[in-house]
């Protein structure tokens, strides 16, 4: 196992920015392979298209998280060299992301999860009511909830994009608001751009939560407040993090804000060196990754209404995350159809009611969209074109299989 | 919530059938609406009984798929299940589409 020597030590603690290039060479496992989102599994091909709940990790995330494991591995408030040298990489992490996201280090507060940070940021910024969409995040909505002014909600269209005249009003009666970038489960963006000019028209801060979205879009250069997640940059779980202009009125719910940056709670040096390697890989190939995600969506988005008969694609066709497509299946109990295609190698999501104890999914709820047989594809950051011909190519024929088990032919 | 009569006038002379799907969850409620749908003529009406959450979106929603009309719901009450609604659609004036490809 290669260990740093000082003159190696040395090099990296003069770098001025993300010193990777060092890092990276001292990594036994640079370069990375790719692991990709089809696999096998005996005789079964897997393609994994549920990358909401998870998703392979990009090799760049593993190179941070192995580097940072083998020679971080110190306690980074410790002053020996050990602990100088796990600082450093915490540090360089730190800033990292700061650069990648177009903020400072002391506008990242961290966490060591999106719940957490979605918690942080519902409950921490502003005062009054939260002005939020119908078809947030459970977690958001929840937590808007406990705030003093309570949650402030505005209808959706049937796209589930915000009604912007109810958000006009909206601001002017509320202390904050809180849009997603797009919906994690039919894809619509949210019209953020003339959200946020009404906000800011009101004086009220914009809270964006891009948990689904940041590595995968491009996020608003004027943003105030921004909620992200590495697991939607494939960088893992254990790092996610409130981004606060500064001057911006948000203050921890937990500690005094001198204390913030303390790290009872926080990511540890891995989470983060793996989050920071992950989020420049995935920025630096953002523009041709979200051409083709757009591409792949738009063919499962005309192949599902072309040749599965009685399905509905919901959101909307045009503006919309490039990774996400949300459809449902009439006459086709959600759960039997994961099943059937988890059983032809393929691994999907559903917000149909017999998947989630009984509740149907809050956002097709609010959009009105058929929510029995509702299956949720998220593509991973490193999705093959080859995982979704094979969800494609099986997805008639599962649907057919569930139509016939149940008896349901010909309605 | 009321129920509306037809706008077109023909409602009166068609068929009417009621479904209880008290106690089914989805997709049954459904699937019972779109097999009454296909044994009754165009511009039918509807009633079902069902219990299931769901039904509240997946009616609405199925009235749009199939060119049905929504003509609301009522919730039941004395009827001992908490929950319960009394759904109402009319089906399309038009002929449905040919039924045979769909599965």
């Amino acid at each position: 196992m290669p260990v740093v020597s000082e003159g190696r030590l040395a090099q990296v603690g003069r770098l001025r920015d993300p010193g990777w290039n060092l890092l990276w060479q001292v990594s036994p496992i640079y370069p990375p392979k790719g692991p990709n989102t089809a696999g096998t599994m005996g005789d079964v091909i897997r393609s994994y298209l549920a990358a909401e709940a998870g998703q392979p990790l990009s090799p760049e995330a593993v190179a941070g998280r192995a580097a940072a494991t083998q020679q971080a591995w110190a306690d980074p408030e410790s002053l020996c060299h050990e602990g100088r040298r796990a600082a450093l990489f915490r540090e360089t992490a730190v800033a990292s992301l700061a650069t990648t996201f177009g903020a400072r280090p002391d506008e990242i507060h961290l966490f060591s999860s999106g719940a957490a940070a979605i918690r942080a940021a519902a409950l921490g910024t502003g005062n009054g009511p939260l002005l939020m969409g119908s078809v947030e995040s459970r977690a958001a909505l929840g937590w808007a909830g406990q705030r003093p002014g309570g949650l402030h909600p505005c209808p959706v269209g049937p796209t589930g994009a915000v009604d912007l005249g109810t958000w006009r009003r909206g601001v002017a009666e509320a202390g904050a608001a809180w849009l997603q970038i797009g919906n994690p489960e039919v894809g619509t963006a949210q019209p953020v751009s003339a959200a946020a000019h009404l906000s800011s028209e009101a004086g009220i801060p914009l809270i964006l939560d891009a948990t689904m979205a940041a590595g995968r879009v491009e996020l608003p250069p004027d943003w105030q407040v921004v909620v992200v997640d590495a697991r939607s940059w494939a960088a893992g779980d254990g790092m996610a993090a409130v981004l606060v202009r500064h001057g911006l009125p948000y203050r921890s719910p937990d500690f005094p804000v001198e204390q913030v940056s303390a790290w009872p709670t926080g990511p540890t040096v891995a989470d983060l060196a793996g989050a920071a390697f992950g989020l420049e890989a995935a920025m630096s190939g953002l523009v041709d990754r979200s051409a083709r995600d757009r591409q792949l969506t738009d063919r499962i988005r005309a192949e599902v209404a072309q040749f599965v008969p009685d399905a509905v694609v919901h959101g909307d066709p045009k503006d919309r995350l490039p990774h996400i497509v949300g459809l449902s299946v009439l006459y086709v109990d959600g759960e039997a159809l994961l099943a059937e295609l988890d059983r032809r190698g393929i691994a999907v999501s559903s917000g149909s009611a017999c998947v989630r104890d009984g509740v149907p999914s809050h956002v097709l709820a609010a959009t009105g969209g058929l929510s029995s047989g509702n299956v949720r594809i998220t593509l991973p950051l490193n999705v093959t074109e080859e995982s979704v011909d094979h969800f494609l190519s099986e997805l008639p024929a599962a649907v057919s299989q569930v139509r016939q088990a149940a008896g349901v032919v010909g309605l | 919530m009321t129920q509306r009569k037809s706008a077109s006038g023909t409602g009166a002379a068609a068929a009417e059938i009621a479904l209880d799907e008290r106690g089914r969850v989805c997709p049954h409620p459904v699937i019972a609406l779109g097999r009454a749908a296909k044994s009754l003529p165009p511009g039918a009406v509807i009633e079902l009984l069902a219990d299931d959450p769901a039904a509240a979106i997946d009616v609405p929603a199925w009235c749009r798929m199939k060119g049905a009309r929504y003509l609301g719901a009522e919730a039941v009450v004395d009827s001992g299940e908490t929950g319960t609604y009394r759904y109402r659609v009319r089906l399309s004036e038009a002929t449905p589409p040919s039924a045979g490809d769909s599965v």
